[in-house]
């Protein structure tokens, strides 16, 4: 005899659902328990923080795109760590990340944000992060970590790595240098936004936008988590940055941009083929199957290919 | 619960069309009666028989990618299908067709993903019965008058190339990483597994070979083969036959009538 286990859970009352407001980043932020929440965090400055997450959102269209409670995670994280959102700034951000059909909030941890995190420790004499330019780097020791610069000696304009430097109060010190080459592989790998196969996609990537910014920071980052003594906050920082917050107080973050990339292989498919095609002929059969970010693409291809036969007439183009 | 409404895969409706269609006993053929007690235990027990082998998780793994080399060398835009198709009697996902819709469709194909060079067909070889049925199943199903097996030649995953590499490992008593003769056998995989080194590494950009040069690409148009199954409706109503054949011994020997509380 067979016996179905239901598994739906039914309401815990009779209760009727009560009509509420929509639930819009500007309504969420005007409840009286987010506002307690950060006043908790930051005190008098909770008021001047909440402008800012609004003033974030209206610089920023696709990040007001992205779901408030997201926006809200990710800010919370930057209070919490009492560091400035605004970007101009350079300590934090909130940035929006397009996954699938959905954009997310996530929040980013800047360089001058490392910098002030383990300032505030008091543990650090000097901390600093800088491009090398060619000429610039006189030798390194792979024995005992050491290298040395002379900004005198540089010959070119031309970046050839990035280095971060500290000194501690009790006298250590380490640099952490990669070149340009190796900080663009460690990008390809991690991140999946400026790996991607698709162009409109590598232009979004943080990467690809501030690729000095980027290339700092993960310098920085790479020296403070190996050899820097991690505060609390920094250890918040570390686990937040890039990431979309799903739960402030037990840090359950997502790293949308290091997942493995789901490439569409049926994009790819329609990419292929436009590659291969040898006439106008070929194109026409797929050009029913392209995506509105593969006409360019399609056009290029279709441009080259009646360059070759000039008398077939040029109205074969996809238009926008 | 009887065995009046099974319906039989065309996956596997090779399994029940054994031997020939004169006196063809189903009490003599093992390899029937071993699926039809598959499929009872499926319909009794609402669970379903996982079996996958490397050969099996190419085919899952990259029937995309076989989509797509099949489409270029055609150059025809195919689609995977997912409808799921049923009949009186037969059941089945056909991969890519020509045509109207799935249900009305002109010509039908089937992609097989080949393991490597050596398991991947000759133009001279016949088709496998169980396909060619696989195929009049199709065409029962979608209406085809016309059904092609296509043989596959594409590149393995990472992960099925690193588990042939450490297989070898072991066979070879794990030696050193640089060991000269495993270092040769892991390029030897790679050659036996890749044939379009450049769509390899475009899909697998962080991926380290050990093969230090490579000029062991198989042109797209030699890396399909074709066996193309006209209908034909007499085997088509000798499938019916069979899965009729197939539900009266299973209502015989498998779903047999509960004891009565009553009896006496």
């Amino acid at each position: 005899m067979e016996t179905t286990v239901a598994l739906e859970k039914k309401p815990e009352n009779g209760s009727t659902e009560i009509a509420k407001k929509p639930a819009t980043l500007q309504n969420i932020l005007a409840q009286d328990s987010v506002k307690k929440r950060f006043e908790d965090m930051l005190g008098k400055k909770a008021a001047g923080f909440i402008s800012s997450i609004i003033s974030a959102v209206k610089t920023n269209p696709d990040l007001g795109k992205c779901p408030p409670d997201s926006i809200i995670s990710a800010a919370a994280i930057a209070a919490t760590l009492d560091l400035p959102i605004q970007n101009n700034l350079g300590f934090a951000a909130l940035v929006p990340y397009q996954s699938g059909d959905t954009l997310e909030a996530t929040f980013q941890m800047m360089w001058r944000g490392y910098v002030q995190l383990a300032m505030r420790t008091a543990q650090y004499l000097t901390i600093n992060v800088s491009e090398v330019y060619e000429g610039e780097l006189i030798s390194e020791n792979r024995i005992t970590g050491e290298y040395v610069f002379d900004t005198s000696k540089k010959s070119t304009d031309k970046i050839i790595g990035y280095v971060a430097y500290f000194k501690m109060v009790n006298g250590f010190y380490k640099y952490w240098y990669w070149t340009s080459d190796r900080i663009y592989k460690h990008a390809k790998q991690y991140s999946q936004s400026f790996r991607s196969q698709k162009d409109w996609v590598v232009k979004k990537s943080r990467w690809t936008v501030d690729f000095d910014a980027m290339a700092k920071k993960t310098v920085l980052k790479l020296l403070l988590s190996k050899y820097g003594i991690l505060s609390v906050d920094m250890q918040i920082a570390f686990t937040s940055d890039f990431g979309v917050i799903k739960d402030v107080d037990t840090l359950d973050v997502d790293y949308v941009d290091n997942k493995p990339e789901e490439v569409d292989k049926e994009a790819e498919r329609v990419e292929l083929m436009i590659e291969d095609a040898k006439t106008p002929a070929d194109l026409d059969k797929i050009a029913e199957h392209i995506q509105p970010e593969q006409r360019d693409l399609f056009n290029s291809k279709l441009d080259q290919l009646l360059s070759q036969e000039p008398e077939i007439k040029k109205d074969k183009k996809v238009k926008a | 619960m009887n065995a009046d409404k099974i319906l039989f895969r065309a996956s596997a409706i090779g399994k029940i069309m054994t031997g020939t269609s004169k006196g063809w006993n189903l009490d003599k053929s093992i390899t029937a009666q071993n699926y039809c007690k598959q499929l009872y235990r499926e319909q009794r027990y609402n669970r379903k028989q996982e079996i996958t082998t490397k050969y099996m998780q190419k085919g899952i793994s990259e029937e995309e990618s076989a989509i797509t080399l099949f489409s270029r060398v055609k150059k025809i835009y195919f689609k995977k299908n997912t409808e799921w198709l049923t009949n009186e009697f037969v059941s089945g996902t056909p991969d890519i067709y020509e045509g109207q819709s799935i249900r009305k469709a002109a010509h039908g194909y089937d992609t097989k993903c080949s393991w490597n060079l050596w398991t991947f067909p000759y133009e001279s070889d016949s088709l496998d019965t169980d396909y060619y049925y696989q195929n009049m199943s199709y065409m029962a199903l979608s209406g085809a008058e016309k059904w092609t097996t296509v043989f596959c030649l594409v590149n393995a995953s990472p992960s099925l190339i690193d588990s042939e590499k450490k297989s070898a490992y072991f066979k070879m008593g794990c030696p050193d990483q640089d060991n000269k003769v495993y270092l040769e056998k892991c390029r030897e995989i790679e050659k036996n597994m890749i044939f379009d080194l450049k769509q390899f590494q475009n899909d697998n950009p962080h991926y380290d070979l050990d093969s230090e040069t490579w000029h062991y690409d198989i042109p797209m148009e030699e890396r399909l083969i074709e066996f193309t199954v006209e209908r034909n409706d007499s085997e088509i109503e000798k499938i019916y036959n069979r899965v009729k054949d197939c539900r009266r011994w299973m209502n015989e020997n498998l779903f047999k009538p509960e004891p009565s509380l009553l009896h006496v």
